[in-house]
């Protein structure tokens, strides 16, 4: 039998309109903008941005423990980290100038307080950070973590990573944004709520994108397993936060977790076309006295009797150490507790350079 | 002719203390309309006789109204003969057929040439375009399922149906497999816990099966579908069958393929085949007590099986088989004292014992569980016609379960034959000991020395539902249904652990060497260990639910049904907590238009929505039990040292807040009959299921990352979950159908359904936070919560089904042809404050991909698509034994012997992405039937 034109249009509709309804129930798309992806993934990270003990297949193994330093008679924590990779065998580790630096966007670098997250993002209304807010937001949501645009990778045998822990920093002033809300480089650039200076794609070129102007500043900030557990000396967690000196921020809708050093000073006199840390002084006893046996053994860094010449905030600070060490006075009676009490004549260079970032001074 | 009843009746028919309906309808309707062909003009007086073999009390007569209509309410499924007869002339007859739930339109034209073929019998008719509602789905009946090779289990075959997928509770059409009713003689069996189904039937008593997949009247509440059995009633002629059913290992193909998904049979593998069999003998009897007065049919049903894991990894021992042993009897006694009353009694019972029944290769005999289920359910009915205007039924019905969980060595004996004396594994696994603690080694995801824990689980259902049924006109012609449904549960539960406490062990390596076992100095593998201490507690529910819904003509080509309900249902634990109490309306409206208007080509469109006033599944959950402690391992102090507790007074919260669980369905369907007895449809279906029941963590407090966990709100470090319904807990399903469903003459039967359809969003499981798969969890771990958003687990994106049989002079070939894509799944990292692979890093339906950290790296994971086709062949020797069916069949499953992978690991462990399950390999069922 002829089905009747009514019939046929019905049934047109009803197989065509359905057809591209279900075309349309692609719940990822959902997802478009600028969505937390959720926690970077650490598989490929070098063994030392995934914290003691870590392992890249189970996120969280890893342990990061600041270690006690003295400064000029008073305490303060660092965590050494040696240099590795590339860099470690470079013959100038120090010069930045032949290592391509990713960049770092700092939001609002000189309107913040070291070491903290910008505050001049729009919050929520009624946003208030309390126990109900830490359980249910990742980060606070009155605060903008900074963005990174690399992460640490391994190479392939392992050991020759490339990766520097050190950015190029590109200043973001917040105008409106909402916090949190921008969570990558690309969605970053392309804010009118935020202001930077922006450095157009060279004409012609393909596959490359507008990108932040670097502000000249280098910082350290050292990306790690954000799952990784880091303490403060002795083990010490935030009472708030019960977290450890780490701080969060984003990488290509990724949350990411870093060890925030600073600033890290130029050398004045760099020798022409390069550009070098400028590093303080990091020393540690020779000899240290082993409290089980109660006699004298070999010390190395991080036993809580290294000495730093500054502390974070100070004019000379730099996270980046030479490391010394020095024949204590008599082990027995006590350690130094200033660079000044040390003997000069007892002072070896080691010839090595690490990491030596101190947590923000607020949250020490 | 009596005179038309207008609606005034309808407030009074609800105040009547016994106006009655069905949860379900178990039966058919006639109807129609006769004219005088040459005029057209209405035949008022004409008399409709019907009479059938399922109809008890003699034939059902009526006479055509003044506009020469007519209609038959309340006819058991079956083939009946309708006899036309008008004053002065022969009577002319016609054979239908009346499907369960179904109204069967016959218009008859009459003439005098008709007239002159008066005593001819015309061929079996069956209307299937459903001219009068919008429900979609269809019946499945007993002889159709006698013509191909099927499990032999209800909850089977409804995968036969346009949009069914899942298991042995299905998901229909979007919905969970928690969302469905299920009821058995309008009686619900549906599980008053986990809202699945609770009981099973032998298959020989099942009459047939309506499998509502959308569409529903208010007399329904389903946020899923509804499978409404019907059984066999006694007849005025004694039959007695009996059936004996064989599966064997002997005849069937082994699964012996490797671990990759592109991976085949191994030729060169030699390992014994573990056994596998079945054996099923049913025995029925049904016949009359008085003729046309009072029927009876008597089924008793004992199925034994048993079912081996093939002998694999990861421990590489035999797995003891699983023995299961069912005994289903099912009694059914139909008395007609007259013709205006039907009084119906039916009891079933089917309980079921089960040994050995985790069948995974992750543990030894004595690690095995043993389940025993089952109970007794009976519903009585009273049915009674008032006149041609107005009847009524009145259903009350019991039901008693049980389930029974607990270690084998508890309830049965420890089958240690594989291993024992190998020396392979420690002398503790060759006897039970039922102090000793269960340890999990998560290195493995192996189980040692003990089984889970021991449960017992009872429920009681009490049901009373009278209703009302109502025709007459008012502006135009009305028919309509008015009814109250009610339902009481209770539940209770015992548990206790074995030894008190249980061991989750990881990092000491795989096997028995990697537990933690300090007692021998073996603590590598230590990490958590969970004390918890007996516990019973006890729920109790109840819900009143009063529905109209009106089948309303205007006029011969517009239909409009309009309907609802109102819900109550309120649940209390232990502790006298109101956990929940829910009210819903549930508006019903739906649009018929009759394009050809001769009932062939119908266009509907529909809107309903149904609530979930009842389930216990909260309040079972959000009840007292003692406070389990999870400790965790101390390396230092080389002891266990307290981490977190659940449960207690305090270890779960009500929330009074949020709406009522609920589903938004909105059906299309266009259906045209396009040959003799044969209809195609095409349905689309939206529908939204809101506000999903769930459980909250709310206490810990985990890192940015959801990896640990650092703080707890309240400052003591327990777990504390509240039970609520987040309005962000929904899925939403966008199917569209093609179905084609055709028995042109007796001997053929087919039916082809095409579904494509998507399923989304975060419902995915209910209380997985609690039911200890916290992997599938979206309101554990808040950090993960949006990775939850995705296509669901039970997505099938294409969906085909045929079912075809040609039968011939004894002999019959059927066969069921089902082909699904491929299931989502969601690749799981390592969490590790649970030790185990809870954690997401993409969305569900996904993997991140080859670049772990770039989002465009994400793509769709899904299981490889299915083809399963199954194969009777049959022979009757009838024609040789004369009164006696003698009927041998063989049925063969997976004729093609396909080995598609239906389950793969989805951990972040260097197996991710095997094989963990295939479809079944091919297998040969013997059959003998014998019917006399």
């Amino acid at each position: 039998m002829r089905v009747p034109s009514t019939s046929r249009f019905c049934f047109g509709a009803l197989v065509i309109l359905p057809l591209l309804t279900g075309l349309a129930c692609n719940p990822f798309e959902r997802r478009s903008g600028s969505y937390s992806a959720g926690a970077v993934d650490p598989v490929r990270f070098p063994a030392p941005y995934l914290g003691e003990g870590g392992d890249p297949k189970r996120p969280g193994s890893g342990r990061f423990q600041y270690v006690t330093a003295y400064s000029r008679g008073q305490t303060v924590a660092y965590y050494p980290l040696r240099l590795h990779g590339e860099q470690a065998k470079a013959s100038d580790p120090l010069d930045l100038s032949k290592v391509s630096l990713p960049l770092g966007y700092h939001f609002d670098p000189t309107q913040t307080p070291d070491g903290q997250d910008s505050a001049r993002c729009v919050a929520p209304p009624d946003y208030v950070y309390d126990q109900e807010a830490r359980r249910k937001d990742a980060l606070r949501q009155d605060r903008q973590g900074n963005i990174f645009t690399a992460l640490p990778t391994e190479s392939d045998p392992p050991g020759q990573t490339t990766y520097v822990p050190v950015v190029r920093e590109v200043a973001v002033s917040s105008l409106r944004n909402p916090c949190q809300d921008s969570k990558s480089e690309e969605d970053l650039v392309g804010r009118d709520d935020v202001s930077l200076q922006r450095v157009p794609p060279p004409e012609g070129s393909v596959g490359l994108s507008t990108t932040g102007r670097p502000s000249g500043r280098y910082l350290l900030w050292i990306l790690i397993d954000p799952a990784a557990e880091v303490l403060f000396p002795g083990g010490v967690l935030d009472k708030t936060t019960q977290l450890g000196p780490q701080r969060f921020g984003w990488f290509n809708q990724y949350l990411t977790g870093y060890l925030d050093g600073g600033v890290i000073p130029i050398a004045p006199l760099s020798p022409p076309g390069t550009t070098q840390m400028a590093t303080q002084r990091l020393l540690y006893p020779s000899r240290v006295l082993d409290t089980e046996s109660g006699m004298l053994v070999p010390g190395s860094l991080g036993e809580g009797f290294d000495l730093l010449e500054f502390r974070r905030g100070e004019t000379g600070y730099s996270p980046i150490c030479r490391v010394y060490s020095f024949e204590p006075h008599d082990p027995l009676l006590g350690f130094e507790k200033s660079i000044a009490e040390v003997d000069p004549l007892r002072i070896t260079d080691t010839g090595e350079v690490v990491y030596c970032p101190q947590p923000p001074a607020e949250s020490r | 002719m009596r005179r038309t009843h207008s609606l005034w009746f309808v407030p009074l028919a609800l105040l009547a203390p016994l106006s009655a309906s069905a949860v379900g309808e178990q039966d058919g309707r006639l109807y129609g309309v006769v004219t005088d062909k040459a005029s057209s003009a209405p035949l008022p007086g004409a008399r409709i006789s019907l009479s059938g073999k399922s109809l008890i009390g003699g034939p059902r007569r009526v006479l055509t109204d003044e506009d020469g209509s007519y209609q038959v309410v309340s006819l058991p499924p079956g083939s009946y003969d309708v006899e036309l007869s008008y004053e002065g002339a022969k009577p002319l007859r016609r054979r239908v057929v009346i499907r369960q739930g179904e109204s069967f339109p016959l218009s008859i034209a009459w003439s005098i040439e008709e007239l002159s073929e008066a005593t001819k019998v015309i061929v079996e008719e069956r209307k299937m375009t459903r001219p009068d509602t919008t429900q979609t789905g269809t019946v499945l009946s007993a002889d159709q399922q006698a013509r191909i090779a099927t499990s032999r289990r209800y909850q089977d075959i409804v995968q036969q149906v346009a949009g069914v997928s899942g298991g042995g509770n299905p998901n229909i059409k979007g919905a969970m497999d928690s969302h469905n009713r299920y009821l058995v003689d309008g009686l619900d069996i549906t599980d008053p816990v986990t809202n699945t189904f609770s009981a099973n039937i032998n298959f020989d008593s099942v009459e047939s099966i309506e499998v509502m997949t959308g569409g529903a009247e208010a007399q329904y509440n389903s946020l899923g579908g509804t499978i409404n059995l019907v059984t066999t009633a006694g007849s005025n002629e004694w039959k007695v069958s009996a059936s004996q059913y064989v599966n064997h290992q002997a005849l069937s193909v082994g699964q012996q393929f490797g671990t990759q998904v592109y991976q085949g049979s191994r030729p060169f593998l030699r390992i014994a085949r573990p056994p596998q069999s079945g054996y099923q003998t049913t025995v029925n009897v049904g016949g009359p007590i008085a003729k046309n007065k009072l029927w009876v049919n008597l089924s008793f049903e004992y199925l034994r099986r048993e079912s081996s894991q093939p002998l694999g990894p990861t421990l590489g021992v035999q797995a003891p088989s699983q023995l299961s042993d069912r005994f289903l009897t099912r009694l059914k006694l139909t008395y007609a004292p007259s013709a205006k009353h039907r009084l119906t009694l039916s009891v079933s019972a089917d309980p079921a014992y089960f040994q050995n029944i985790n069948q995974d290769n992750l543990r030894l005999g004595v690690a095995e569980d043993y389940q025993r289920q089952g109970g007794v359910f009976s519903i009585v009915q009273w049915d009674y016609f008032h006149s041609e205007k107005v009847n009524t039924n009145l259903q009350a019905g019991v039901q008693y379960s049980t389930v029974d969980v607990g270690p084998q060595g508890y309830f049965g004996t420890v089958d240690a034959s594989a291993y024992r004396g190998m020396g392979r594994f420690s002398a503790a696994n060759e006897s039970y000991d039922p102090d000793r603690p269960q340890h999990y080694n998560g290195d493995d995801g192996t189980y040692w020395y003990q089984g889970g824990s021991l449960t017992f689980d009872k429920r009681y259902t009490f049901q009373f539902d009278p209703s009302v049924s109502v025709r007459g006109k008012l502006l135009g012609r009305h028919e309509a249904k008015f009814g109250i449904q009610s339902r009481v549960i209770y539940h209770s539960f015992d548990q206790s652990v074995p030894g008190g406490t249980s061991y989750s062990d990881i990092g000491g390596g795989p096997g028995e060497r990697g537990l933690c076992l300090p007692e021998i100095g073996q603590t590598q593998g230590c990490n958590l260990r969970t004390d918890s201490p007996a516990f019973s507690n006890s729920q109790v529910g109840f819900s009143v639910g009063a529905f109209a819904q009106d089948r309303w003509q205007i006029t011969s080509f517009l239909r409009i049904n309009p309907g609802f309900r109102f819900d109550y249902g309120r649940t209390q634990n232990s502790l006298g907590q109101e956990v929940s109490s829910l009210f819903g309306f549930g508006p019903r409206i739906g649009i018929l238009l009759d394009l050809t208007q001769d009932g062939k080509t119908l266009f509907t469109a529909y809107y309903g929505r149904s609530n979930e006033v009842l389930s216990l599944l909260a309040a079972a959950y959000a009840d007292i039990t003692p406070t389990s402690t999870t400790l965790r391992w101390d390396t230092d102090k080389k002891d266990f040292v307290p981490l977190r507790t659940s449960g207690g007074a305090e270890g779960f919260k009500l929330d009074p807040r949020g709406n009522t669980p609920h589903t938004d369905e909105v059906t299309l369907s266009l259906r045209r009959e396009i040959l003799e007895n044969s209809v195609a449809s095409v349905d689309y279906t939206y529908k939204k299921v809101s506000n999903i029941w769930d459980s909250l963590e709310v206490n810990q407090i985990w890192d940015p990352t959801g990896t640990r966990v650092v703080d707890h709100v309240d400052g003591i470090p327990r777990q504390i979950f509240q039970y609520s319904r987040p309005d962000e807990n929904w899925r939403t399903y966008h199917g569209i159908d093609f179905i084609f469903e055709s028995r042109p003459r007796q001997e053929w039967d087919l039916a082809v359904a095409y579904t494509l359809s998507f399923l989304y969003g975060p419902g995915a499981e209910q209380f997985a936070q609690v039911s200890g798969s916290q992997a599938l969890g979206q309101y554990y771990n808040p950090r993960m919560t949006h990775f939850y958003d995705g296509f669901l687990p039970e997505d099938r994106r294409h969906n085909l089904k045929l079912r075809a049989s040609y039968s011939y002079k004894g002999f019959l070939a059927g066969a069921f042809l089902n082909f699904q894509s491929g299931a989502p799944r969601t690749k799981r990292f390592f969490n590790q404050n649970e030790g185990d692979y809870t954690n997401r890093r993409s969305p569900s339906g996904t993997d991140p991909g080859q670049n772990p950290n770039d989002v465009s790296s994400i793509a769709e994971v899904r299981t490889p698509s299915v083809l399963t086709t199954d194969l009777r062949i049959a022979y009757d020797l009838h024609s040789l034994l004369q009164k006696v069916h003698l009927q041998i069949s063989a049925d063969l499953f997976n004729v093609f012997n396909l080995d598609a992978p239906t389950e793969i690991e989805v951990r972040d462990v260097p197996s991710y992405g095997q094989v963990r399950a295939r479809q079944q390999p091919l297998r040969l069922q013997l059959g003998i039937q014998l019917s006399y």
